[in-house]
């Protein structure tokens, strides 16, 4: 998401995702800045529907800047890894998640999904297996709890804003190579 | 000495006496509009939390991850005990570990 300034740039990130997160909660994401990276939090939260499942967020990024941008996009957020991750109702098992971090431990540099016990009877060699997926917003995610797993929406209009600012994010999200370091 | 200012703004004020309309400054609002924009703009989105809260979200990950405290992880991290093959590519290992370098105090 760009920006004229960073503190533009990162409530132009931030923004879109607080009001996804407002289609299914009255709840805000927690936040630890070091060395210039942030860490987006959501811890447990409940979802009530279909089937009751909590929602676990965690989201890395930084500011980026390219002097060769114009003024208005001169500062963005990039993305450096996301967890977004359903689980059981009590919190004690996985049952999906959405995963991306291309500078972990991990091999496997793509996005990807994990099924995890909480989904059901799952082998071990499944539940460790990185199923490729493409990358994903946090608005997907929030769009798949409402019309996927039944979490009942706070917003009548939660599709148009969801898809919104999915298309903003697909817009702006960067790209290898498109000059921001 | 404010009351009679038809219109304000952060901290200029518009007021209105048998001369005219007038722009006065005040510097008290001024002063307080400065040290808010210094603040970090996401206040109003996100709660910011402290390392010592964010070991407590490591301890509750770790838990579920590896059935291991927070503190009972890091000890392992920190000794290289997960540098083994069965370890590589573990999905648990690299949710976790992403979270360490934060936990130290970092501007």
């Amino acid at each position: 998401m760009p920006g004229r300034t960073e503190r533009e740039a990162e409530q132009a990130f931030l923004d879109p995702l607080a009001k996804a997160l407002s289609c299914i909660a009255r709840a805000k994401f927690q936040a630890l800045r070091r060395n210039g990276s942030k860490v987006l939090l959501l811890e447990g939260l409940e979802l009530k529907g279909s089937w009751n499942l909590k929602l676990e967020v965690t989201h890395y990024y930084r500011l980026l800047s390219n002097v060769n941008a114009s003024a208005s996009e001169r500062f963005r957020v990039s993305t450096l890894s996301y967890y977004y991750t359903f689980l059981e109702e009590s919190g004690a098992a996985e049952v999906i998640s959405y995963q991306w971090h291309p500078a972990g431990n991990s091999g496997y540099l793509g996005p990807h999904l994990h099924l995890g016990s909480g989904a059901g009877e799952i082998p071990p060699w499944l539940s460790k297996c990185h199923l490729p997926s493409g990358r994903v917003s946090f608005e997907q995610i929030v769009l798949l709890a409402i019309e996927g797993f039944g979490v009942k929406p706070l917003r009548t209009d939660y599709r148009e804003a969801l898809q919104a600012s999915h298309d903003r994010f697909t817009r702006y999200r960067t790209q290898p190579g498109d000059g921001f370091a | 000495m404010y009351s009679h200012g038809i219109r304000k703004t952060s901290y200029w004020w518009y007021q209105r006496d048998s001369r005219g309309l007038h722009l006065r400054f005040r510097p008290e609002r001024a002063e307080f509009a400065m040290a808010r924009s210094l603040l970090p703009i996401t206040d109003s989105l996100v709660d910011e939390i402290s390392p010592a809260e964010l070991r407590a979200v490591l301890d509750r990950r770790a838990r579920r991850l590896l059935s291991l405290t927070g503190e009972q992880f890091l000890a392992k991290w920190n000794q290289g005990e997960f540098n083994t093959p069965e370890w590589e590519n573990d999905p648990r290992l690299g949710h976790l570990s992403l979270l360490i370098p934060f936990l130290s105090n970092g501007h």
